[in-house]
């Protein structure tokens, strides 16, 4: 049997990832897992350099979820757009362009004409909609076969009985963040300026993702001399909910694949911590954080032996 | 409290990472250990002062700890010096990972390599004692 080729990146989603593996034990497809920068950028020379006759899907995510960078969606778009014309000529099949736009939609243009998207995923939970729902644009003429097999909902795609309630609710919420975008991306994008300039004076911390092309509400570091999970259990008991990468909270016992691939040592990784912003958020809270922050760190590098 | 935590871990391993017991260092030890490294994730380090009593023998006067790690890392790292403290050297030696875990109020599986550290660190710390003296 052919395979298909399928390019995506090393700091996807394991939702993208774990997939790709499947398909890859499957038989059914060989996978490029592109490298990044040290920003977690990924780069659009790799994509075209890595394309080949039997390609036929590129599925990169707007914004990392663990250090917020944005991904070059629209040049990726234009630059398929160029490729498929030349691969139409040639009878070689078209590469689709799928995005995980999880983190994007209520921040960043989501415009798939614009940016030339054929498949853009979403999620109800980030946009203040009801958890449990999410949404796959898919352009009209796409080929897609279905996901389960059954009574023919969703354009035969998949069946199963719709959650209406879930469904009306994903759908007002994109609409009241499309209404506010401007306004919140503003806000968020000023405290995030705030929370980045503090906690950068502090001795031994690094900001993780790109400095300036990052989604609003995503703040990442690394912390040296801190583990990421007692960071996180002290922040929690003050009132502060953050996440890490750090192996010592996952399964695995293996650090953030996101970080291991922008080339962050494990020893780093360790003490990796992402505070996340929303439409809540005040300074107050920001100034909070920071002196907490602060204190915690403090506490945890004095409880660290010395080597 | 996070909830997802508080599931993750007994309120005894929260209470002794929040609230740490002989945490510090030992001016002038009879011994000390560091185990783990830093790309693990966990460094641990033990200081024994060793005192003699005519009953006991040689006995543990005082042990303290630095850990930097995880929440069970910590927590295990201040168990076993509560365990130990006060003991005769032949029985601080033979702590158990289990013990430590059982002492705890149980570890998540995943979590039991910590307590490998830490029983490990306080027998070096002893080792380290027994080969100056």
């Amino acid at each position: 049997m052919k395979k298909f080729h399928i390019i995506t990146s090393q700091v996807e989603h394991k939702a993208m990832l774990e997939t790709c593996k499947h398909l890859e034990k499957l038989g059914w497809a060989n996978v490029t897992y592109l490298p990044v920068d040290k920003f977690g950028m990924v780069s659009v020379t790799d994509i075209e350099n890595a394309t080949t006759e039997h390609t036929v899907l590129v599925s990169i995510m707007y914004v990392n979820n663990e250090v917020g960078t944005i991904q070059p969606i629209k040049e990726i778009g234009n630059l398929l757009i160029k490729l498929n014309k030349r691969r139409t000529v040639n009878h070689e099949p078209r590469i689709l362009f799928h995005t995980d736009a999880t983190q994007a939609i209520q921040y960043l243009d989501c415009n798939v004409d614009r940016l030339g998207i054929d498949f853009l995923s979403l999620t109800g939970h980030k946009i203040y909609a009801p958890k449990g729902v999410g949404a796959l644009f898919v352009r009209s003429g796409t080929p897609l076969i279905r996901q389960m097999d059954g009574g023919g909902q969703e354009l035969k795609l998949r069946s199963g009985t719709e959650n209406v309630p879930y469904i009306v609710g994903l759908g007002k919420a994109v609409e009241v963040s499309a209404k506010c975008k401007v306004q919140r991306v503003k806000s968020i994008r000023s405290l995030q300026k705030l929370l980045i300039s503090r906690i950068l004076q502090f001795p031994g911390v690094k900001l993780t993702g790109h400095p300036i092309k990052r989604a609003p509400h995503i703040v990442s570091f690394v912390v040296n001399n801190v583990e990421g999970e007692a960071l996180v259990l002290m922040l929690s008991a003050a009132g502060i909910m953050v996440s890490t990468g750090s192996a010592c909270t996952s399964n695995s016992l293996e650090p953030s694949h996101v970080l291991t691939a922008m080339g962050v040592s494990a020893e780093l990784s360790h003490g990796s911590v992402r505070f996340s912003l929303g439409k809540h958020t005040t300074e107050k809270e920001i100034n909070d954080a920071v002196r907490i922050f602060e204190e915690i760190v403090q506490k945890l590098r004095l409880m660290a032996p010395q080597i | 409290m996070d909830k997802l935590f508080n599931s993750l871990y007994s309120k005894k391993v929260m209470d002794h990472f929040l609230k740490p017991r002989n945490m510090g260092v030992i001016k002038d030890p009879s011994g000390q250990a560091i185990v783990g490294n830093p790309r693990c994730g966990d460094v641990m380090k033990f200081y024994i002062k060793v005192g003699k009593d005519i009953k006991k023998g040689e006995y543990l006067k005082d042990v303290k700890f630095q850990t930097l790690g995880c929440g069970a890392a910590i927590a295990t790292s201040s168990m076993i010096t509560v365990l130990v403290k006060g003991k005769p050297l032949k029985e601080a030696e033979k702590v158990t990972k289990k013990a430590i875990a059982e002492a705890l109020g149980g570890l998540p599986a995943i979590k039991m390599h910590c307590s490998v550290l830490a029983d490990e660190g306080l027998k070096k710390a002893i080792e380290n004692y027994r080969k100056k003296s």
